[in-house]
């Protein structure tokens, strides 16, 4: 683990790009590219609280560094940005409780699902789509920022926070580190489901599916296009879309072929138009949902799985399809040993990445076990090399 | 009219299910025997479930339509007409620490729709809470929902707070939620550790059967 001391940090940042693009298109690296959600687990692995790191960018980037020095991932998981709440309100249309205001300094942050959007709000919404649905709702969904829908709109018309995004972009790639992807959009369906709630959708789409069809639509084309905005400013060329509600572990399968699979495919089109690869964030069990998916262009995606899906089943239906990327669990990086987690991810090597077209991702919670982290790291850098 | 009572309420036609109880009460059918045919249908419905050939979109609807039928029925009904007979106690919270509820609020639905009585205490519950309301309660079964992987401290708390109050041998503990399994279960010391509110159903029966 000695790349951070003696190799150029350029070198580095090409020779990470080149395998992660290189899996990314099914093809073979030279081994399987390697990331994790830092962001979840550094803070508490420098031994500041989550509140420090997400308030304080200086703080957020020693952090940062230090983890990247120590664990020699192959890119960020994200863009480091420090927390906005008038900001995340874009990917998380709902009620947040925050570490430090809400919570206690060391908790993490906590998405309430409520019916912040009303059964009479539909009509507005497919009139004037996302982003002024939004600003609508948004003295009900930041009560605590004061003249709310003007400052929201400053954001939006300047960029508010863009430079230091940027700065920290420029300060990764000197210490040899790209960035995995752009900061991640929910689906249309997704967020309609946080500002709804999901047993509301749920009675929506019962009764009146009609008008959830044509909104989640609507919702689609702002989407589409602040995840194109976001890939241009940034350079980066990979989108993850979160999927949240879309499995079957939320609706069947009806449900998903009808309002769900339309928009996935219309958002996958129009980023192939712009050259960007779509990162589906598949959370939940998608093994029933998975067939659909070979409707999607091959090498055009990533899909990234959890622990719900069958990985076997996953890969006799898409490894010639798309790359795949995660499944080493915040359970096993808890409560496993290294043992354990080694053995896994040469599973999922074995299963997921015997010829390329697989990055292995941690979902690494706060208390996740540095000794865990670094076993998934080797077995990657070991196990996960192919050979030539 | 029970075949398409039954039928009608498994298929999720929910005005049909309200339409066709109304012409039964209208021809004097007896409440019992139409909630008795409802029961059968949220049964039916959770075999579905279990198959995978339903899913939570369609517990959560069957839970709203089935709520529905029991608000007809009351209005047509004697105060203690209906069945008042529960198999168990549930008492039923989500831990400190956690704000989400979406999963323990449909475990409660389908716990009721299987014949439990329920008790809801909300959800962040602390610790000293829940020792509370178990010794107040008395419940068969303590359910905790956890979806936050921070939260799995909170359970240990729980489940060692009741230990030090010397009653955690009288309720089983079931878990429940995105963020727990057996090994959560394990180390927290709870009974069991379940993924969907079904297979909670299930294992809460089993133990209050046994």
């Amino acid at each position: 683990m000695g790349e951070w001391i003696i190799t150029d940090p350029e070198e580095l940042y090409k020779e990470r790009v080149e395998r992660i693009e290189t899996a990314v298109e099914l093809k073979t690296p030279d081994r399987v590219p390697v990331i994790c959600t830092e962001m979840d687990f550094s803070w508490k692995y420098v031994n500041i609280s989550q509140l420090e790191y997400m308030t304080n960018n200086d703080k957020m980037m020693m952090v940062l560094e230090m983890f990247y020095k120590d664990f020699q991932t192959d890119a960020a998981y994200s863009e480091p940005a420090v927390f906005d709440p008038l900001f995340t309100v874009i990917s998380e249309p709902c009620i947040i409780k925050v570490p430090g205001r809400d919570l206690p300094d060391d908790s993490v942050f906590q998405l309430v699902e409520s019916e912040i959007m009303k059964k009479e709000d539909y009509k507005h919404a497919i009139r004037r789509g996302y982003i002024l649905t939004l600003i609508n709702l948004l003295p009900k969904l930041r009560p605590e920022i004061p003249d709310v829908q003007s400052k929201f709109n400053e954001m939006l018309q300047n960029q508010v926070g863009s430079e230091l995004i940027e700065s920290n972009r420029a300060k990764l790639r000197e210490w040899g580190i790209p960035i995995w992807h752009v900061g991640g959009m929910e689906s249309p369906f997704s967020v309609l489901c946080l500002m709804r709630s999901y047993e509301k959708l749920v009675l929506d789409i019962y009764r009146n599916r009609e008008l959830v069809k044509e909104t989640v639509k609507k919702f689609t084309q702002d989407i589409i296009r602040m995840s194109i905005g976001g890939c241009k400013s940034s350079g980066i060329n990979r989108a993850q879309i979160g999927l949240h509600r879309e499995s079957s572990s939320s609706f069947s399968l009806k449900i998903f072929e009808e309002i769900a699979l339309p928009m996935i495919k219309e958002i996958v089109d129009a980023h192939i138009k712009e050259d960007i690869i779509t990162i589906l964030h598949c959370d939940g069990d998608w093994t029933p949902n998975l067939p659909y998916l070979t409707e999607l262009p091959k090498g055009t995606c990533v899909i990234d799985l959890d622990d719900s899906t069958d990985i076997y089943q996953a890969r006799d239906i898409l490894s010639d399809r798309m790359c795949f990327s995660g499944n080493v669990m915040e359970r096993l990086l808890t409560f496993g040993t290294p043992q354990k987690v080694e053995d896994h991810c040469k599973e999922l090597i074995d299963v997921l990445g015997e010829n390329g077209g697989y990055i292995m991702k941690g979902e690494a919670p706060a208390q996740a076990k540095p000794e865990n982290i670094k076993a998934m790291i080797k077995t990657a850098k070991t196990y996960g090399v192919y050979k030539a | 009219m029970k075949n398409s009572l039954f039928d009608a309420f498994v298929e999720l036609r929910e005005d049909d299910t309200l339409n066709i109880i109304k012409d039964m009460l209208k021809s004097g059918e007896d409440s019992n025997y139409i909630a008795e045919i409802c029961k059968q249908a949220l049964i039916k419905i959770g075999d579905l479930f279990a198959r995978k050939e339903y899913f939570l979109s369609e517990l959560v609807m069957s839970g709203e339509i089935f709520k529905e039928v029991m608000a007809l029925l009351e209005q047509n009904m004697q105060i203690g007409d209906l069945p008042s007979k529960k198999i168990g106690k549930v008492l039923i919270g989500t831990i400190e620490g956690d704000i989400h509820d979406l999963g323990k609020n449909i475990v409660k639905n389908a716990l009721e729709g299987n014949g439990f009585e329920v008790y809801d205490i909300g959800v962040d519950v602390s610790p000293d809470v829940f020792v509370e309301k178990v010794k107040e309660i008395e419940p068969d079964i303590l359910g905790m929902s956890c979806l936050i992987s921070i939260g799995w401290d909170a359970l240990k708390d729980t489940i060692d707070a009741l230990k030090e109050a010397g009653i955690r041998d009288k309720v089983k503990i079931i878990l429940g939620g995105g963020g727990v399994d057996n090994e959560v279960a394990n180390f927290a010391g709870a009974d069991a550790a379940v993924k969907d509110a079904i297979k909670g159903v299930e294992q809460c029966k089993k133990w209050v059967s046994g």
